[in-house]
């Protein structure tokens, strides 16, 4: 103020009528547009994982919520539990299987159906289709299939491979990786599609050099092709990779979590301590562990994104 | 679709259109009406074709998509105006745009349409002015935004309208929430609301039963619903604790106290009951059944023939399935643990009253005595006596597929509760003759209860219908109305015993004279997040089988839950 009024009359219209101008529409409008989604964002989504992460630090272990602030003693109670223990083994394990099963098989058949065969649309969509239904009805669909008593154990039986049988969802040894396999029923033609865009897109004139240059179809593979893949790899890794650390669906309907803790995953039990037992502190510090667990896997991911966007 | 939601739907319309006008600039003809289609049809665009043709291919460049609309609008555009028909439907859409559609179909003889279609269309030409291809994409961008912001405004207010309307005219409602869904329990509902209609004509009731999972689903529903404070205007509870140590304890329930006395419950319901729904000298819910949770169901053309006879005794019941077992049958106890392992929970309570008795199992379940105790030890070692005689994919079956193993002749045995009678007469089996009951070995003369009772939230949007509804719940005639139907005893003492068949009518008269002691695996003796931790123990304790660690584990859960309620 004390320099305005120093400035004569005439210098200080200018920039005064500048600086009043209305922001055109121009300026608005982008700002308008994305004002809604980042409210909504900002509530919905970040402002929530504040109130989860507070609600994991307080005591509100009954239908009445109390905020008695108690630091990181559901954590510590939390880690002690067997269950929650056991949660964190068989996400690991199943994690393995899932990530290992869809790769290799998505991988095996994208590379097969790149083979520029008759039929391969057809097969194509064939290996598509599991990803179009829920992990409700995959998980129905493979209990029923696995149903010691009824499912596939009667065709084992039937074609005198009674030693092939097995307890599969009820057997603590093996209910896991029944558990994997219907997992990876349902999203390795996921993978395909991924691994076949890939190869369709790693130019031919490459493959021809090498094998001017004398590779044979295997090096081929292993020197070019797949090297080449690593991005896509990449990113059927944290995709699948967040799926299975959140699997809940699945594991609801094929097992609840059964028998014992043996296909017990995290989600299902943050599930169970928050609606079934009330512990709701408890419930949201699982919830802050997943989250966790999911950003060691995504952030990464974006950073290395990032990166390469920046360089480009 | 409701006159208040066409109005709002025009409005929003109008609004999004006027914004789309705005950020275009230029005028759609017809005015406010040509701004108010226009909205209506960028609606249906987002909803219709954008987010399906453009979710899948959310990697690819923005500059690809108006070749994709302009072909999905023309395609979309013309085969409605040739054959008059609705625009396709690729998917399930929400309600307000089928509505949004339903309008937009009968107005689809204004004008306005062959504009947009040439907006979009080709990406050149608009008016006079000729657009370069960037401008076209930028113009339209802020368009589909504009159309965005409006669409988010429709649902929300869409949103807003219905839940008005519902608050907005409380008398003549009742929402009644339950968990009854299945066959035997959702018709005894439905005779329950006949009754009620019979005295309330007026009143409209909502059935909001939540399926699945044995009322964890609904447990989970209504809990969110109760912490949001849109509780029902009453809900299905188990007795006691279920609903005392939650909704009781953090003061979301109102006493029912002063409808129990003016209608006489007293001289009706056995005071032990009463007891189990009480607390701090109120009464908190209505019981409207009493199932039986210590039954021992057996096939019984199949224990004739094997000449044994049914178990009164834990060790009874461990020297009569070696029996059966030496004559032939591989798996004489059918045992089901699927959903979360509380069928092997009653195994576990059942044991502990025939172990402990009345008082000393009253006394561990409210943490005043130790699971360590040799009594529960006790019943622990009989459960695992008996497992070597159970079928071992208990985790892939329920109890009903239990009662099938009896029903095949594959299994003799299964302890469970009276709900089990409901499933054997309903796939033809008949009471005394093809199967029977007796109380589970070692609890003769003891009752153990399972009662669905009715309470009344804070907050009901139509207590005084709700409070109509508790009165048909605990009456006479609606307790004879239901329980046949249920499977399940009356609570009151006073029902004519002859709409019954043998077997519960057994069940009347040792519920008049037995011991009642509430049930922990179905929520009356402990709170909920007690229960449900015996219940992992009880999963862990059918494979590892160690007595000791198990019950060390139930008095950790004890001290955690039990001594802090």
């Amino acid at each position: 103020m004390a320099t305005a009024s120093a400035q004569p009359v005439m210098v200080e219209r200018l920039p005064r009528s500048r600086s009043l101008r209305l922001p055109t529409w121009e300026k608005l409008t982008p700002l308008l547009l994305l004002s809604p989604s980042v409210i909504l964002i900002a509530v919905f989504v970040y402002g929530f994982i504040g109130a989860t992460i507070r609600t994991s630090l307080v005591r509100w272990n009954s239908a009445l919520p109390d905020y008695t602030f108690v630091g990181l003693h559901n954590y510590q109670r939390l880690f002690q539990l067997e269950r929650f223990q056991a949660d964190l083994v068989n996400t690991v394990h199943f994690t393995a299987i899932f990530l290992a099963g869809c790769i290799v098989i998505g991988l095996g058949t994208a590379v097969l159906l790149d083979q520029r065969l008759r039929g391969t649309l057809f097969f194509q969509n064939v290996y598509m289709y599991p990803l179009a239904l829920s992990f409700v009805v995959t998980g129905t669909v493979w209990r029923w299939i696995l149903n010691p008593n009824s499912g596939v154990n009667v065709i084992l039986d039937n074609l005198h491979l009674g030693f092939l049988k097995s307890g599969w969802l009820t057997d603590t040894h093996t209910a896991l990786n029944s558990l994997g396999l219907a997992a990876v029923w349902q999203m390795s033609g996921f993978c395909m599609a991924m691994f076949l865009a890939g190869l369709r897109g790693i130019p031919e004139e490459l493959r021809e050099a090498a094998r001017v240059d004398g590779a044979n179809e295997w090096q081929l593979f292993w020197r070019i092709t797949f090297p080449l893949l690593r991005p896509i790899t990449l990113s059927a890794v944290i995709i699948l990779g967040h799926i299975s650390l959140k699997i809940f669906d699945l594991v609801y309907v094929m097992t609840f979590g059964g028998p014992g803790y043996a296909t017990d995953m995290p989600s299902l039990y943050m599930w169970i301590a928050t609606f079934g037992q009330f512990l709701y502190s408890r419930g949201a510090a699982i919830a802050v562990v997943l989250l966790l667990m999911v950003a060691v896997l995504i952030v990464p991911y974006l950073v290395w994104n990032l990166r390469g966007e920046t360089e480009q | 679709m409701t006159l208040t939601h066409l109005i709002v739907l025009l409005l929003v319309g109008a609004v999004a259109g006027l914004i789309g006008e705005r950020l275009v600039s230029r005028g759609t003809p017809g005015g406010l009406l040509g701004a108010i289609v226009a909205g209506l049809v960028g609606a249906w665009l987002m909803v219709d074709v954008l987010h399906l043709v453009i979710a899948p291919e959310l990697s690819c460049c923005s500059a690809w998509w108006p070749a994709e609309v302009s072909r999905a609008v023309g395609a979309g555009a013309s085969r409605r105006s040739q054959r008059g028909e609705g625009p396709p439907t690729r998917g399930p859409s929400p309600d307000a745009f089928l509505i949004i559609r339903r309008v937009f179909d009968e107005d689809s003889r204004w004008p306005p349409l062959g504009t947009w279609r040439r907006l979009f269309k080709g990406g050149g030409h608009m008016g006079n002015e000729r657009w370069s291809r960037r401008q076209f994409v930028s113009r339209a961008g802020k368009t589909a935004g504009g159309v965005v912001l409006g669409l988010s405004f429709a649902d929300f207010l869409a949103a807003c309208g219905t839940s008005n309307s519902a608050t907005g005219s409380g008398t003549g409602k009742l929402e009644i929430f339950s968990w009854w869904t299945g066959p035997g329990e959702k018709d005894g509902l439905a005779e329950m609301f006949k009754i009620y209609s019979k005295k309330y004509p007026s009143v409209t009731i909502t059935n909001s039963a939540v399926a699945g999972g044995a009322g964890s689903t609904a447990k989970a529903v209504l809990a969110t619903r109760m912490q949001g404070g849109n509780p029902p205007d009453s809900f299905q509870v188990h007795a006691g604790q279920e609903l005392i140590s939650s909704w009781v304890k953090a003061s979301k329930m109102e006493p029912i106290t002063s409808i129990w006395n003016s209608e006489g419950w007293d001289s009706k319901i056995p005071k032990d009951l009463k007891d189990i729904v009480s607390a701090n000298g109120d009464v908190w819910s209505v019981p409207v059944n009493v199932h039986r949770g210590n039954a021992l169901w057996y096939n019984k053309k199949l224990l004739d023939s094997k000449s044994v006879t049914p178990p009164q005794s834990g060790d009874d019941m461990t020297s009569a399935l070696s029996q059966l077992k030496a004559k032939g049958i591989a798996t004489p106890l059918a045992l089901a643990s699927k959903g979360g392992n509380w069928q092997v929970q009653m195994l576990l309570e059942n044991n502990i009253l025939a172990a402990g008795g009345a008082d000393f199992y009253k006394n561990v379940m409210a943490g005043k005595a130790s699971f360590t105790d040799a009594k529960v030890t006790q019943a622990l070692t009989w459960i695992k006596q008996w497992l070597p005689y159970a079928n071992t994919d208990s985790s892939a079956i329920d109890w009903d597929e239990a009662d099938n193993r009896l029903i095949a002749g594959t299994a003799v045995f299964h302890i469970m509760g009276d709900w089990a009678k409901g499933d054997f007469t309903s796939k033809n089996w008949v009471p005394n003759t093809d199967f029977g009951a007796v109380p589970s070995p070692g609890t003769t003369g003891k009752y153990m209860i399972v009662c669905d009772t009715f309470g009344l939230p804070k907050g009901a949007k139509d207590r005084d219908n709700a409070v109509g509804w508790l009165k048909v719940c605990g009456s006479q005639e609606g307790q004879a109305a239901f329980n046949p139907k249920k499977g399940s005893i009356p609570a009151r003492t006073d029902v004519s015993a002859s709409l019954f068949d043998a077997i519960a009518q057994q069940f009347m008269a040792e519920f008049k004279t037995d011991t009642l002691v509430p049930s922990s695996a179905h929520g009356s003796a402990t709170p909920p997040n007690f229960a449900n931790g015996v219940n992992d123990e009880m999963g862990q304790f059918l494979q590892n089988k160690d007595v000791t660690k198990t019950a060390s584990n139930l008095q950790k859960l004890s001290d955690e839950f039990l001594k802090t309620a």
